[in-house]
């Protein structure tokens, strides 16, 4: 079995504990505490003199600190992870799902146009990602005086989808070429002249070669998408939308949920005054879930490329097969005429 | 097909794209209708009919560069001249960090190669960890590494952050910090399956330093695969520089391009990164092909 052979090894074990670590308290968080956050005004020693004001520098009660109202972050931070990571997991997804759909009929079908479809993709790969999701996210993202011009659920759905549509084109030539390349191997030749159809090929003979490559791919795309999460919130972009109060005077956009895009977006005006852990506790939690996500693509490349296990797998079989050969039973000799 | 029409070609689909990035906005344009409630938008969500107008529009636009204009606080200027000032910084910038990248990623290399073979899998392991750190913490670190050094002992190494003045020390470094971990990275690698190249064998046996033949032989032979992966690398940095700008208030390119957000400013300023880096590497693919061509006939 794959994720059992996947978690003994400990990059990957790593990765996995710490992102489903989040996601669990996330949700026990949200469940059990009814996602309430801790809120710290003033700190007070025994006699009830005051020591410190919101807001309050990391400390062993308050691990990451508390922003301006006296809110713990790492809490705050905490209940946001499900947002972030679920929809980090989920564009990954879609950026996959789609760029196999285009992909494998790019690698089938379409080889012969490579020149000009990679001519196409490679205008892409001269943008800044960043810069183009911007470009294309502001005008949805961004409330203007009259409000929104979508709802909540149509700007998640267009920042997923558009989030999505900006790495296909260059994912899915990754994968059509990686198909192609396959589709040259001699095995399957082999299954060609056997009459295999263009379906049974891929399904039989190429997905199990896929598999790997798109699962080093999935990772890298969420990690990605985490990178252009983070980068939006530093423009203020927020996810699923940036609420601006026209009304009140200039209060910063406020998100509600607490994503992290949002908090990194919330904050970032702290890091020029003494109060620097607001804005690098939401960096530093996304840092870390991109690191655990580098461990488990890394513990999973390391396993993929192991081929001890089939090793020890031939050893047990050797192993069995030789002891029965050495149990040898008595009536294996035995004469069975007396029956006649 | 002839090399040149085929290039021509490649360049003209790789245009096509970027226009059809430049438009994409328009797709989103909805109309909108206001009532009681408030402002509502009617129509179906995607405006396809928009923007394939925009596209016309755009490539229309484009037809006459000269003339497209920005906003600047109500007085309308065109952008040529003016888009140079910036974006030669940005140039600067970016050209500064890739040299120093890769220049320290060689230097460093080439260091641990001559270590023992553990130590540079210890190396490997902090280089991974690295890696994964985004952006944003790297120029923030970095940052705030020049402040406590500030706080601590009154110098003032760099510039922090400027109003509308050009610095390039900590930006450079900034910028330059991820692609060199990266190049660090891929450049063990090419030397590692290097030294186990036949040639090296030879030269080992002829008597020669492992030293020498790393500096001569492996890293003539390490700077193609490494002119290959800096396109990714480049791409990786456009987007640093999005953030570093940002951060660091600087008034480069893509300062310019989100301060006058069009739609014809921006995919002018796609084309002005686009058009250089094309040129670059379609002839520095050219060139490898005909070097490594003439060594083989040479033989």
């Amino acid at each position: 079995m794959i994720l059992f052979r996947l978690l003994k090894n400990p990059y990957f074990l790593f990765g996995f504990l710490i992102i489903s670590g989040m996601l669990v308290g996330s949700f026990v968080h949200q469940h059990v505490f009814n996602s309430e956050i801790k809120q710290v005004m003033w700190l007070l020693d025994e006699n009830n003199d005051l020591l410190d004001a919101a807001p309050l520098p990391p400390s062993k009660d308050l691990w990451l600190g508390t922003d301006r109202d006296g809110y713990d972050l790492f809490m705050m931070l905490l209940s946001g992870a499900k947002y972030t990571l679920i929809f980090a997991f989920l564009v990954g997804f879609l950026r996959v799902f789609f760029s196999l759909c285009v992909g494998i009929l790019y690698g089938t079908f379409f080889m012969k146009y490579k020149r000009y479809i990679d001519g196409f993709v490679d205008a892409f790969h001269y943008i800044p990602l960043t810069l183009i999701s911007i470009f294309i996210l502001f005008p949805i993202l961004w409330e203007t005086p009259m409000g929104f011009t979508y709802t909540f659920a149509e700007r998640l759905i267009l920042q997923a989808l558009i989030l999505t549509l900006l790495a296909v084109p260059v994912t899915s030539v990754l994968i059509g070429n990686e198909i192609n390349e396959i589709l040259k191997r001699e095995f399957i030749l082999g299954a060609k002249t056997l009459g295999g159809s263009k379906f049974h090929i891929l399904w039989k003979h190429v997905r199990p070669h896929l598999f790997a490559r798109v699962a080093i791919i999935y990772g890298q795309q969420v990690v990605q998408v985490l990178l252009v999460l983070a980068h939006l919130g530093l423009f203020a972009l927020f996810l699923g939308g940036t609420d601006i109060c026209y009304n009140c005077m200039g209060d910063p956009p406020k998100t509600m949920t607490y994503e992290w895009s949002g908090m990194l977006g919330n904050s970032h005006m702290s890091f020029q005054t003494n109060a620097k852990w607001i804005f690098l506790a939401p960096i530093i939690f996304f840092a870390v879930s991109i690191l655990a996500m580098n461990f488990m693509i890394e513990g999973f490349k390391r396993v993929m490329t192991d081929r001890s296990y089939l090793l020890t797998k031939v050893k047990k079989k050797k192993k069995a097969s030789k002891n029965e050969n050495v149990v040898i039973q008595s009536e294996m000799f035995e004469l069975s005429s007396s029956k006649h | 097909m002839n090399k040149p029409t085929r290039v021509l070609l490649q360049f003209i689909v790789a245009c096509i794209g970027i226009i059809f990035i430049g438009a994409i906005p328009k797709l989103f344009e909805v109309e909108r209708v206001f009532d009681e409630e408030g402002e509502t938008a009617t129509g179906p969500l995607f405006n396809f009919s928009g923007y394939f107008e925009g596209i016309k529009d755009l490539f229309g636009k484009l037809m006459n560069v000269s003339e497209i204009t920005y906003n600047a606080n109500g007085t309308v200027r065109p952008i040529f001249p003016k888009i140079f000032e910036p974006y030669l910084y940005s140039a600067e910038i970016l050209l500064g960090a890739l040299l120093i990248g890769i220049v320290s990623a060689i230097v460093l290399t080439y260091i641990t190669m001559l270590l023992h073979r553990k130590i540079i899998s210890g190396f490997k392991f902090v280089t991974f960890v690295l890696e994964s750190l985004p952006d944003i913490l790297v120029i923030v670190g970095v940052q705030a590494i020049i402040i406590y050094i500030f706080q601590k002992t009154g110098v003032r190494l760099f510039s922090i952050a400027v109003y509308r003045e050009n610095i390039y020390v900590l930006p450079i470094i900034c910028l330059a910090v991820l692609p060199a971990v990266q190049f660090y990275k891929v450049l063990l690698l090419i030397f590692e399956e290097e030294l186990e190249e036949h040639y090296v064998e030879l030269a080992k046996g002829k008597g020669m330093k492992k030293s020498w033949i790393l500096l001569v032989h492996v890293l003539r032979n390490a700077g193609i695969s490494m002119f290959y992966h800096s396109k990714a690398i480049l791409w990786f940095m456009l987007s640093n520089l999005v953030i570093l700008e940002y951060f660091f208030n600087l008034y480069g390119i893509t300062a310019f391009l989100l301060d006058y957000i069009t739609s014809e400013i921006f995919t002018v300023g796609l084309f002005m990164i686009f058009i250089p880096l094309f040129i670059v590497y379609t002839s520095g693919e050219f060139l490898i092909q005909k070097l490594t061509k003439r060594e083989a006939t040479n033989l």
